[in-house]
């Protein structure tokens, strides 16, 4: 599996992981460019088909990024989230993607750190699994 | 699936940031790369956008290639965003035909690796461009709104923002909980640091004498304030700049309308039983520093000496126990630090050695924190009088026969201490008042971390979008000077807000779409800010009426709850359209 770089497309809460990532860029922490970002609102604006189609469309991992809990900044959004997140991942498990690919974190406007740290971890898991063949086998 | 069939004219400005974007970036490829994608009339560069120059160029840009949207290719949208938005607005387009790729923040600072990061900056042009052929105009508004104001809580910060809304011209419904106004302030007889009382520059705004008895009658006697006491708010309703709130008074319930809403309901004291080691409750004579001030206040008309509550005796050794509850790593108390404590602690300190020279006071400490011009004064002034500040955990308040002990240690000499005492004061932490959390659920308003009510924060609207702010200890705790500055800075935004007359409409909202609404009311039942009603619409094809969905313009935060329940698909973000998302992560994968 050498040379092999996964695609990470990631959902970013406006409010907390958006802003988390810019602080990981202005402290100069470095992270894997496998990582682009599409800003949404809250975590819980993400729509499952969102994530769906990021997969069918080619990526090899999925990034929810929301504010940490009881931190959400419409309150709840974060647990809307989340509970919708174990849905998915059942339901992607089913259609035979591996559950390892949809990752769920809760990092803070203040946590340049962790974000940085966290796609790095998630860039690793996804080259350990190789890339994704949910594409293929649901091309329509 | 871009269906723009050519309509956009998207111009893409490229701001190198000083040098910046090129440092890191093959800028060359990149606009070469940019001018090959659907709708890009135009690919331009600048060398600083952020400044008057760059933006005179972006108004040319536009004006010159008849351009109807715009991708700027630079720094972060979370902060730029409103400023280059006003460019836009200046030539003439709507501010949110605007798409930021965030190629500062997000791709040159974080990547070193030049070729890779300008790998990951093509996706993110093609993203960005994508998202930008198919934004649309949003639009916002305005509304009328009433101009009263709703101020929960009559302690020093509640009385300062009802005065100054009032003295505004507006109409002020005060309602405080307790029988009488004042809060916390007017339990404490003395505050400090109040050093050298002179009102030529020494003055600290910290007396209760000048900064609350002047206020309590301002109030009073305000033509514009109602004072409700005894009250309680018990429903809310409406949306911002047209409220309607229900106040439960001790003669019934009154229904009053407002445009904008204070929060100074303070805070309360942790309660020193949940941390047992301390023997509060157990033992008479270990009392809270609220206690203490009540035997103080109690002692000064009688025969003027303090009475331990056990047996009366008047206390030759004191120790103050500071951080109870506070700065807490257990659990049981809270992480947070409560900030007027060692100011206070100090000063009864003072005071009981003032009264009892030969008295033996000891203040023990994690460290001492007074964020507050005068506290070096005033401590050192505690420490030159002879009271003992010691270093150090306690671990626990024992009693046998012959009385209280204090055990704990005093890390500068690294004893354990063992001190026989006769008057445990535990300097207790605050918490959020009673009823916040309830009445955070009551107007949809969110709380801190610490549980208190969440601060106005310039990067987080929210709250200002709402009309809702909290003010004084009902936002944490804080000297009295700094909850009467922000009751100040409260009342004059709102007053500026009331005094237009009209509540903003922000264009960034949920708007449903009544003919795929089935009514289900997934939405109504998800939406954090009480935006849904469902409202009877005429249904023509069946002939008769039916409920629908309809987003309060004012009220909806644009949080995307709702877009996300609904099984129909018939309410969207305005700013976060399917179709948006749609195209940016095709054109990322
Ligand atoms: C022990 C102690 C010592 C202190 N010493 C000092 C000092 O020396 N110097 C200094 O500068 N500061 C000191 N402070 C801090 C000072 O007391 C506060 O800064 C100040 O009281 C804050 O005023 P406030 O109006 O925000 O809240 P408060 O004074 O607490 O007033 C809140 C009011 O709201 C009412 N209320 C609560 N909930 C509701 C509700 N749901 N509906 C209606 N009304 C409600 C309460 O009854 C109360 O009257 C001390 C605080 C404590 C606890
Ligand atoms: S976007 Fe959020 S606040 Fe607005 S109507 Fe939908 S759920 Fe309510
Ligand atoms: S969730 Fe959708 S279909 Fe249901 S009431 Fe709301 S807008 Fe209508
Ligand atoms: S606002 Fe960040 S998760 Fe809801």
């Amino acid at each position: 599996m050498t040379g092999f770089e996964p695609k990470i497309v990631g959902f970013l809460c406006n409010w907390c992981t958006y802003t988390g990532a810019d602080l990981a860029g202005v402290s100069r922490f470095q992270y894997p460019p496998n990582f682009i970002p599409i800003r949404v609102m809250c975590s819980g604006a993400v729509d499952p088909m969102y994530v769906v189609k990021a997969l069918v469309e080619g990526a090899d991992g999925v990034l929810i990024g929301g504010c940490n809990p009881g931190d959400c900044h419409y309150q709840s959004g974060n647990y809307k989230a989340r509970r919708r997140a174990t849905i998915l991942k059942q339901l992607l498990k089913d259609l035979g993607l591996d559950e390892r690919r949809l990752w769920v974190r809760w990092i803070s406007a203040s946590e340049g750190k962790k974000f940085a740290e966290t796609v790095t971890e998630f860039t690793e898991e996804l080259r350990r699994l190789g890339p994704s063949r949910f594409r293929e086998e649901w091309a329509l | 699936m871009r269906a723009t069939e050519g309509r956009a004219r998207t111009g893409v400005l490229f701001c190198s940031c000083r040098g910046e974007l090129s440092s890191g970036l093959d800028l060359g490829s990149l606009k070469e790369y940019v001018r090959g994608l659907p709708d890009v009339v135009l690919v331009g560069e600048t060398a600083v956008l952020c400044d008057q120059n760059g933006q005179e160029e972006l108004r040319k840009a536009i004006a010159d290639n008849r351009l109807d949207r715009v991708v700027v290719a630079g720094c972060t949208p979370r902060v730029y965003e409103e400023m280059v938005g006003r460019a836009l607005v200046a030539a003439g387009l709507n501010r949110y035909m605007l798409e930021m790729a965030n190629l500062r923040e997000q791709c040159v600072w974080p990547h070193r690796d030049r070729k890779r990061a300008t790998g990951k900056a093509r996706l993110m042009l093609a993203a960005a461009v994508a998202r930008a052929s198919m934004l649309e105009p949003l639009h916002g508004g305005r509304i009328g709104m009433k101009r009263a104001a709703l101020v929960l809580g009559g302690g020093v910060a509640g009385m300062q923002a009802a005065i100054d809304l009032a003295d505004d011209g507006n109409e002020v419904h005060l309602v405080e909980r307790d029988g009488q106004l004042g809060g916390r302030t007017w339990q404490l007889s003395t505050t400090f640091p109040t050093h050298e009382c002179k009102p030529d520059g020494c003055c600290m705004h910290y007396c209760r004498e000048c900064i609350l008895v002047p206020k309590v009658e301002g109030v009073m006697q305000h033509p514009r304030i109602r004072v409700h006491l005894g009250s309680e708010l018990l429903e809310f309703g409406g949306v911002f700049g047209n409220y309607t709130a229900r106040i439960k008074e001790p003669g019934g319930i009154k229904e009053v309308e407002v445009g904008t809403v204070v929060l100074a309901t303070g805070s309360r004291l942790v309660d020193p039983a949940n941390l047992p080691e301390f023997g509060y409750g157990v033992h008479k004579d270990v009392v809270t520093f609220l206690d203490l001030e009540r035997m103080i206040v109690a002692s000064r008309p009688g025969d003027h000496e303090l009475h331990r509550p056990s047996d009366g005796k008047v206390p030759k050794v004191i120790d103050f126990i500071q951080c109870v509850g506070s700065r807490d790593e257990t659990g049981r108390g809270k992480a947070h630090c409560s900030l007027v404590c060692c100011t206070y602690a100090i000063g009864q300190a003072k005071e009981l050695k003032r009264r009892y020279p030969d008295a033996q006071v000891f203040i023990h400490y994690i460290d001492l924190r007074g964020p507050y011009r005068g506290f070096e004064e005033h401590y050192r002034e505690a420490r030159d009088m002879g009271i003992h500040f010691l270093r150090g955990r306690v671990s626990e308040v024992a009693a046998d026969r012959d009385g209280l002990v204090v055990v704990g240690e005093d890390i500068d000499t690294g004893k354990l201490l063992r001190i026989r005492s006769d008057l445990v004061v535990l300097s207790t932490g605050q918490e959020a008042a009673p009823g916040t959390e309830a009445l955070s659920q009551v107007l949809r308003v969110p709380l801190d971390g610490d549980g208190f009510f969440r601060e106005l924060n310039p990067a987080f609207d929210l709250l200002e979008r709402k009309g809702i702010i909290a003010v004084g200890c009902a936002a944490g705790p804080r000297g009295i000077r700094y909850s009467v500055q922000d009751a100040k800075a409260a009342a004059a935004t709102l007053n500026g807000l009331m005094r237009s007359g009209e509540v903003p409409v922000p264009a960034e909202r949920a708007e449903a779409d009544e003919q795929r609404c089935s009514g289900c009311r997934q939405c109504e039942s998800v939406c954090p800010a009480g935006a849904i009603v469902m409202k009877k619409v005429a249904d023509r094809r069946r002939g008769a009426t039916r409920w629908v969905a309809h987003v309060n313009p004012s009220q909806c935060v644009s949080c995307g709850a709702c877009a996300m329940a609904c099984p129909s698909k018939a309410i969207l973000l305005s700013n976060h359209k399917m179709k948006q998302l749609w195209a940016q992560i095709e054109a990322l994968t």
